[in-house]
């Protein structure tokens, strides 16, 4: 069977959530905090955070493992947290892959057929789809830990699939993997979900694997989300600092507005740094904000070069990355500026202790206002 | 959510200690003195007994000849198989809700129940049994409080009948069938049990496809504990038991002890240990033996 006949074989698609001012107390802490999202049918969505921001919290509450405080989850328009984990229908894989390890492959996937009676000749026919679709035909009669990492994660996948659930959960599911079968796979569940129009709900706190797989990712933090965007988005606009940190490598500095025109700011940074970033809406003089500027749009200026900043600094520390170069410079008391160098054959790297003037262009200035 | 780092380290250095394993000799250097006392203590008492069991009073097979083709010793060999296996059944039955409790629970509760668990397994059998003595005697404490309420006129007859024998070796063994379940069930990974129900499964089906066959090591290595020390029993059959519950210990004892006939008594031992082994061969290949090394890991 071909990959084009495969969605005809698995009929059903993914169903659009709904997450509604959702909330989880525990008795010692707050978990969850009024989180609304509505994930799309057949969108993959990232639940991207730190350990503790209530990614998982929140997985566990769709999946019926925890009953919310308050607030409402609808699958396909239909309210769910009052139903128990086994009537939802939902699709889950493990971070631990949770392979039952007293059945075999053939079982294991076969498994929620069997809890929905489906008939065994039926059963059979869907497994062997199951295991064509992740590649793993033949290995029906192996125990789990007669497989690899991959191949297990594999089975997993398939298992959480045969049962064409609307909707598939997925915790960390690759973080046991060493990086190239993770890159792999990641491929490989974005190739499935697309095929069979899947809904995906995925928890992560890999930035990286969130950016390469996701529709959309909702950033969370201290169990609340902080924005909820397309890669792109966030990664160039991040609404927070927290965001700007959290998503690739940032250099954020805290700053007091000194002026404000009509389309230009200048922040002026305790170590006496005047940056100029582009106005945003309610910009005005005297606010404090912090400041983030990506590695990558800084550069080193030659004599004759000149950008919308200029600052000078010393080179304290170099770290050779393969790819690129990373700069740690000095350009004032507190101000530490991190920056990015691709590798180029011929080009001379400069070395620690060397003076240099670096650069970089007020639209790479992302600016937030800090609460106060 | 863990950091997942470390997780690749630990196999690697297990593995690295496992590539320098322990010279040979070294090894058994360290063997020597646990093998030297079983041999001495062990092993060559039990040779002895094997070799009396032929040569006492005259050689030959006599007394298993005797053993075989005597009714009543075929008899109490076969009760006394019958107790061991229902004691065995009846920890079961209790023990493993038990486990399941211990396994469950946490903190200040679960220190209670191993607490409530292990002292009774920390003390002297002797005096468990003398209690259960005191408890079902004629004027014990369910005989007084059954005539306060009125249920009986008379004292029931609890002590020596094969009631107590049950009632004191489910007491006595009960931590040995709850202790190697709990381990077991410590270990089930929870999310085996979320990714069940998440697949379908009630929590009925859950238990009995997932979990409960994944506590088989610890049940099948908790009854053999249960069944072989069931099966040497002679103190608590003895004091609690009736004339008509003889055991093989019991039978064992007396030889010994009232008609010094030791090397009769040698053959008795001999029968029972072969017998003993031979069941839990024939067990181990029906079950899976390695299911049971598995438990008691």
């Amino acid at each position: 069977m071909t990959l084009e006949e495969l969605p005809k074989a698995l009929e059903r698609r993914g169903a659009p959530v709904r997450l509604e001012q959702l909330s989880k107390v525990f008795a010692d802490s707050v978990a969850v905090t009024d989180v609304s999202l509505e994930v799309g049918a057949g969108e993959f969505l990232t639940l991207l955070g730190p350990s503790g921001s209530g990614k998982t919290t929140t997985l566990l509450m769709i999946a019926g493992f925890l009953v919310p405080t308050r607030g409402e989850i609808f699958i396909g328009g239909v309210p769910v947290s009052r139903k128990p984990p086994h009537q939802r229908d939902i699709g889950v894989v493990f971070q631990s892959y949770a392979l039952f390890p007293h059945l075999t492959v053939f079982d294991n996937v076969a498994f929620p057929l069997k809890m929905r009676k489906v008939p065994a000749a039926r059963i059979a026919e869907r497994v062997a789809y199951a295991l064509d679709l992740i590649r793993l035909e033949g290995l029906g009669g192996r125990y789990p830990h007669q497989l690899s990492g991959g191949q297990q994660q594999r089975v997993a996948l398939a298992r959480a699939l045969v049962f064409e659930p609307p909707l598939l959960l997925m915790d960390e599911p690759l973080g046991a993997l060493d990086r190239k079968l993770r890159e792999a796979m990641q491929l490989e569940i974005k190739r499935l979900q697309r095929t069979l129009a899947l809904t995906v709900i995925y928890v992560t706190h890999d930035q990286e694997e969130a950016l390469t797989m996701s529709d959309r990712i909702a950033v969370m933090n201290h169990g609340r989300i902080e924005q909820l965007a397309s890669p792109e988005e966030l990664y160039e606009r991040p609404c927070t600092a927290f965001v700007a940190d959290f998503l690739g490598e940032s250099n954020s500095l805290n700053g007091t507005i000194v002026r404000s025109d009509a389309s230009t700011l200048v922040v002026g940074t305790p170590g006496g740094l005047q940056i100029f970033a582009r106005k945003y809406a309610d910009a005005a003089a005297g606010r404090a904000v912090s400041i983030s500027i990506r590695p990558e749009q800084i550069h080193m200026l030659g004599a004759d070069e000149h950008s919308d900043n200029e600052v000078h600094g010393v080179i304290e520390e170099v770290v050779y990355l393969g790819e690129a170069i990373r700069y740690l410079i000095r350009a004032g008391p507190r101000e530490l500026l991190c920056m990015k160098k691709q590798n180029r054959r011929g080009h001379s790297n400069p070395q620690a202790g060397q003076s240099v003037r670096l650069g970089w262009s007020a639209d790479a200035v992302i600016v937030h206002p800090v609460e106060q | 959510m863990a950091i997942h780092d470390g997780a690749s380290v630990v196999p690697t250095l297990s593995a690295w200690t496992r590539s320098f394993p322990l010279e040979g000799r070294a090894r058994l250097l360290l063997l020597m003195p646990a093998v030297g006392f079983l041999l001495l203590v062990f092993a060559y008492p039990l040779v002895l007994i094997a070799v009396r069991s032929v040569t006492d009073p005259a050689p030959g097979f006599g007394h298993y000849v005797q053993i075989a083709t005597t009714d009543v010793y075929v008899r109490v060999l076969a009760s006394t198989f019958g107790l061991a296996l229902s004691v065995t059944l009846a920890t079961f039955v209790l023990g493993y809700p038990v486990a399941y409790a211990l396994a469950r629970s946490r903190g200040f509760v679960q220190a209670l129940l191993v607490m409530l668990v292990l002292v009774p397994f920390w003390t002297s059998l002797l005096v468990r049994t003398y209690a259960w003595m005191v408890i079902l005697g004629r004027y014990g404490v369910v005989n007084k409080t059954l005539m306060a309420l009125g249920l009986t006129d008379e004292p029931l007859k609890l002590l020596h009948t094969g009631f107590a024998t049950h009632i004191g070796m489910v007491h006595i063994l009960l931590p040995f069938m709850i202790l190697p379940i709990w381990s077991v069930m410590s270990r089930i990974d929870r999310s085996l049990i979320m990714a069940a129900r998440s697949l379908g499964a009630s929590q009925f089906s859950t238990f009995l496809g997932i979990y409960f066959p994944l506590t088989l090591p610890g049940v099948f290595s908790g009854a053999l504990f249960v069944f072989i020390l069931a099966l040497g029993f002679y103190i608590t059959p003895a004091l609690l038991g009736g004339p008509s519950d003889l055991t093989i210990s019991m039978l064992i004892a007396q030889q010994v002890s009232e008609l010094l006939a030791w090397g009769f008594a040698s053959a008795l031992a001999v029968t029972l240990l072969v017998v003993t082994l031979a069941l839990i061969l024939v067990a181990g290949r029906l079950l899976g033996l390695d299911k049971i090394w598995e438990g008691l890991k």
